[in-house]
C-alpha cells in the first residue's frame, strides 16, 4: 500500500516519550506549530512495507482536559485529525498515573496502542507487570519497550502499524462509570439529535462524559451552536443531580472512578514487592533540593555552564577564525586588493559577508557547547530541581518555580524560551515571565561578551565579569517581574505543582539531537538574517563614497576606512544618533552597531568588524578587539555590556512575544521598556565608571 | 497548624470525617500519610488528581523547605508542591488513621 500513515505519541511528562519518539524516528525530524498556537510540534518521517509513516509527538501532558495550553492541543489533535494509531507511551515504574491518560485516549474511541516503557526500570524496583493480562483488561496491545536502549522499538513500530492499517485489533475496553453516572450519561445522549449533530467529529459518550465535567473547552463551543440549549440544561439537570447523591463535583467522581478502573486492571495483573523509600534520586536530591546548599548548587553549575561555554569553546573558535582569515587572504588575493571605499566585490565579500558573517560563525562552538549544557540539564531531570529550589525566591517576585525553567532556556535562545512559558498555568504570571526572559544572556549574546570581555577586562577578572552580566540579567529579571506584578500584571498567582523526574544520565542521540537542532538555527540564522545584515550594513558603511580628494589625502588605509565611514550612510546615522548615545560612551559607531543588533543580536559583532574593517586579518577577533581597546574606555565597554544585555531585544523576541501573548502591546511594552532600562543603566554604569 | 476552617467546600464532606486531619504543609518529613481532601479550584482539583494526588493517596513527605515549597513522595513519583497549594491539601497520618 502506499498511502500515508498517522501515528500521534502520547504520554505523561517524563514518561520518556521522547526518547521513544528519537528511537523510532532517528534524525528524520521537523519542528513546526500547531495552527493557530504556538506549541511546538515536532514530526518524524519513516517508510515501512512501502507505506509513508509520520510520526507527530504530542506535548506531554497527564490527562486530556483543557486545563493548559499543552492539554487543549494534545485533545485537538487527537479529536480534529484522528489519527491512525495512537502510540501512548507508559512508564512502567509510575503504571497506574499513567494509565490515567490512557483511559481517557480510551474513551476517545481511538485505537491505542501502549509502549510499556522503562520496564527495565520497574523490574528493578520489584514491579511485575503480566503484560498479556493488563493487554485484555484494556482491549489493547502493549508492547514492553526500553527506550533508552531502543528495545522492543522496532516491535512497536510493527504493532503499531498492524493496527493503523487493520491487521491488528485495537478495542479500548469500554469505561463504565457506576450505575448514577451511566443514568446521567444516558439521559444526556438522549437529549441530543441523532439527525443533527451537535459536534459531529466528537464521540457522543466522549462529548456527554465531558458535559457532566464541565469542560470548558466543550461547554464554550456548544454554547454557540443553535440547539445546544436543550443539552446544555440537561447537563446541567445532572451534574446537579450527581452533587446532590454523591456530595462532590461530578469530575471529581468521575476521575475517582477512572482510577477505580485502574486498580482493578493493575491489581489483576501487577505484582508489586516493597515500595523502595530510598531510590538514587531521593539521595542525589538530599543535595540538589539541600534548604541551604541548594541555590549555591545551582549558581556553581550555571557558572560552571558558561565556563565551557567560554573556555572550552574557544580554541575550535580560533581555528575557525584563522581559517576565515585565510580565505580572506585567498579573496583579496585572486580578486586584487581594491581602494577603500569602492564598492567591489572583493570588499563585499571580505569585509561584508567575511567580516559579518565571519565574526557570528567564529562563536559556533561556544553557542554548541552552551546549548549542550543546556540539554544535560533538562535531559538529567536538574532543571525541575532548580525550579523548585527557586520557588521560595521566585513566589516573593509574584511568580513562582516553573517560570525559571523558560529563564534557564532562555539563557540559550529567548525564542523557545518564550515558547516555553506555555507550561505556567496562570496568564499573569505567564505574561510577567514573558517580559524578562530577554534579560537572560541569550547564546547570540554570547559572542559579544566574548568580544568585549577580553578586550576591556584583564585576563584574570573575565570570568568574574561574564558570571556577573549572566546574573545581573537574571536579577534584574526577578526586580522587574515584582515592579510588573505589583503594578499592570497584578493579580493572584498560580500554586506550583510540579513532578519531579528521576535523575537519568542523558543518552548520547538524545543530547546530540537536541544541541544539533539548536545549533542548526543558530547557523540558519547567519546564514540569512546575518547575511542579510552584514550585506546591508556593508554597503551602508561604503556608501555614499567620499569625493576622491579627500580619500587620496588619507596617508593609511585606516585613515582612509575612517574617511569612508564617516561620509557613508552609517556614519551619517551613526553621528545624528551621537548625542543620544554619548552620555553613554557610545560613539557613533557603536551607535550604528547596536541598532543593528536589533536585527539579531550578533549583528553587534557583525557591524563592529565591518566598521573597523578588520576581515582580511589572520587573527580577525584579537584585531578588533585591539582597535575597540584604542576607541574606547573600558567605562564605555561596560556600558555596550549592559546595553546588549538588556536594551532592544532582537525582532524575532518582539515577533514571538507577539504571538505568544496574544497582542502587539505586550511585545511593545517588553521592546520599549527593556531599552529604557537598559539606556538607564548603560548611562548609569559609564557615567559612574568613567569617574573612578 | 491551621484548624479546619468553615470555607472547605470541595471534598468538605470526607475531610469532615476525620477529626484529625491536618493541611500537608503542617505534616512532618517521613511520615506515610493519606490524603483525605482537597480545597481548591476545579481546574485544579482535576490537575492534581490527573498527576495522582487525589483523595485516597498514600504520600509522604520527602522534605520541607521551611517557608517555601516540599517534596512529596507518592510511589515512586516525586511532586514538588508550592506551600500555597499544601495549605489546601488534607492529611492524616496513616497510623492514626487505622486507629479511627
Amino acid at each position: 500500500m502506499a498511502s500515508t500513515i498517522k501515528i500521534a505519541l502520547a504520554g505523561n511528562p517524563n514518561s520518556g516519550k521522547t526518547t521513544i519518539f528519537n528511537a523510532i524516528t532517528g534524525a528524520r525530524q521537523h519542528v513546526a506549530n500547531y495552527a493557530g498556537v504556538t506549541v511546538e510540534r515536532k514530526e518524524g518521517y519513516f517508510k515501512k512495507n512501502g507505506a509513508d509513516v509520520v510520526v507527530v509527538d504530542l506535548p506531554g501532558t497527564y490527562s486530556l482536559t483543557a486545563y493548559s495550553v499543552e492539554e487543549k492541543v494534545a485533545r485537538d489533535f487527537l479529536l480534529d485529525e484522528r489519527p491512525d494509531v495512537v502510540v501512548n507511551v507508559v512508564d512502567a515504574s509510575n503504571l497506574e498515573r499513567n494509565l490515567y491518560l490512557t483511559v481517557q485516549l480510551m474513551e476517545l474511541g481511538l485505537p491505542v496502542v501502549i509502549a510499556l516503557n522503562m520496564t527495565d526500570v520497574a523490574k528493578s524496583r520489584g514491579v511485575e507487570i503480566d503484560i498479556p493480562r493488563l493487554s485484555a483488561l484494556l482491549g489493547i496491545p502493549i508492547v514492553a519497550t526500553v527506550g533508552t536502549k531502543s528495545q522492543g522499538v522496532e516491535s512497536l513500530v510493527e504493532t503499531a502499524l498492524a493496527v493503523a492499517t487493520g491487521s491488528l485489533v485495537s478495542k479500548p475496553a469500554p469505561i463504565r462509570y457506576g450505575r448514577e453516572i451511566e443514568e446521567e450519561i444516558a439521559k444526556i445522549l438522549d437529549s441530543f439529535d441523532p439527525a443533527a449533530p451537535l459536534l459531529p467529529q466528537y464521540p457522543s459518550r466522549w462529548l456527554a462524559v465531558k458535559l457532566l465535567e464541565e469542560d470548558s473547552d466543550v461547554v464554550e463551543k456548544l454554547k454557540t451552536l443553535p440547539g445546544a440549549d436543550a443539552v446544555l440544561r440537561k447537563a446541567a439537570a445532572s451534574i446537579a443531580h450527581l452533587r446532590g447523591v454523591t456530595g462532590d463535583t461530578p469530575e471529581i467522581v468521575l476521575a475517582d472512578r477512572r482510577y477505580g478502573f485502574i486498580s482493578g486492571a493493575c491489581q489483576e495483573s501487577v505484582a508489586s514487592t516493597v515500595e523502595m523509600r530510598h531510590i538514587m534520586s531521593d539521595k542525589i536530591d538530599v543535595l540538589m533540593t539541600h534548604r541551604v546548599l541548594g541555590i549555591p548548587i545551582l549558581l556553581v553549575l550555571m557558572y560552571g555552564v558558561f565556563y565551557a561555554a567560554f573556555y572550552a569553546a574557544s580554541a575550535p573558535g580560533e581555528w575557525i577564525g584563522s581559517l576565515l582569515g585565510w580565505l580572506g587572504f585567498q579573496i583579496s588575493a585572486i580578486l586584487g586588493p581594491g581602494a577603500h571605499g569602492t564598492l567591489t566585490l572583493r570588499s563585499l565579500i571580505v569585509d561584508g559577508v567575511i567580516g559579518g558573517v565571519g565574526s557570528v560563525i567564529v562563536f559556533l562552538p561556544n553557542v554548541m557547547v552552551l546549548f549542550l549544557a543546556i540539554a544535560v540539564l533538562e535531559d538529567s531531570g536538574y532543571m525541575a530541581r532548580a525550579a523548585f529550589v527557586m520557588d521560595h525566591l521566585m513566589h516573593k517576585m509574584g511568580l513562582h518555580g516553573k517560570s525559571f525553567i523558560p529563564m534557564i532556556i532562555g539563557f540559550g535562545c529567548s525564542v523557545p524560551a518564550i515558547m516555553s512559558t506555555r507550561i505556567i498555568e496562570n496568564r499573569l504570571g505567564r505574561l510577567t515571565t514573558m517580559m524578562v526572559i530577554p534579560l537572560m544572556s541569550c547564546g547570540a549574546r554570547l559572542p559579544i561578551y566574548a568580544l568585549l570581555i577580553p578586550a576591556f577586562f584583564a585576563p584574570q577578572y573575565r570570568a568574574a565579569a561574564l558570571w556577573f552580566i549572566y546574573v545581573f540579567g537574571v536579577l534584574l529579571a526577578i526586580a522587574i517581574a515584582r515592579l510588573l506584578r505589583g503594578t499592570v500584571l497584578k493579580g493572584e498567582s498560580h500554586p506550583l505543582v510540579m513532578e519531579l523526574p528521576p535523575y537519568r544520565f542523558p543518552t548520547v542521540k538524545g543530547l546530540l539531537i537536541h544541541t544539533w537542532e539548536r545549533s542548526w538555527l543558530y547557523v540558519k540564522k547567519a546564514g540569512t538574517i546575518i547575511l542579510a545584515a552584514s550585506v546591508l550594513l556593508w554597503f551602508a558603511a561604503n556608501w555614499p563614497a567620499p569625493p576622491a580628494d579627500r580619500l587620496a589625502a588619507a596617508a593609511s588605509p585606516e585613515e582612509a576606512h575612517t574617511v569612508v565611514l564617516a561620509n557613508s550612510l552609517v556614519g551619517r546615522v551613526g553621528r545624528a544618533i551621537e548625542p543620544v548615545i554619548a552620555p553613554l560612551g557610545f560613539d557613533w559607531r557603536a551607535g550604528t552597531a547596536l541598532i543593528g543588533a536589533t536585527a539579531a543580536k550578533e549583528v553587534f559583532v557583525a557591524q563592529m568588524g565591518i566598521v573597523f574593517g578588520v576581515g582580511e586579518s589572520a587573527d580577525t577577533l584579537e584585531e578588533l578587539r585591539g582597535k575597540m581597546r584604542a576607541n574606547y574606555s573600558q567605562a564605555s565597554g561596560i556600558a555596550m555590556l549592559l546595553f546588549a544585555l538588556i536594551a532592544s531585544p532582537c525582532v524575532a523576541t518582539v515577533a514571538i512575544t507577539r504571538k505568544e501573548s496574544g497582542s502587539w502591546k505586550w511585545a511593545l511594552l517588553q521592546w520599549g521598556g527593556l531599552t529604557a532600562v537598559g539606556y538607564m543603566m548603560a548611562l548609569v554604569a559609564y557615567q559612574v565608571a568613567s569617574r573612578l | 497548624m491551621t484548624p479546619l476552617g468553615k470555607d472547605i467546600e470541595v471534598g468538605a464532606k470526607r475531610i469532615g470525617d476525620y477529626t484529625n486531619a491536618l493541611p500537608l504543609s503542617a505534616a512532618k518529613e517521613d511520615v506515610e500519610l493519606r490524603l483525605v481532601g482537597t480545597r481548591c479550584g476545579r481546574g485544579l482539583c482535576l490537575h492534581l488528581a490527573a498527576m495522582g494526588l487525589r483523595p485516597g493517596a498514600l504520600i509522604r513527605v520527602v522534605r520541607t523547605h521551611g517557608p517555601g515549597p516540599l517534596i512529596v513522595a507518592m510511589g515512586n513519583t516525586r511532586m514538588a508542591l508550592g506551600r500555597g497549594i499544601a495549605h489546601h491539601l488534607f492529611v492524616v497520618p496513616i497510623e492514626d488513621h487505622r486507629d479511627s
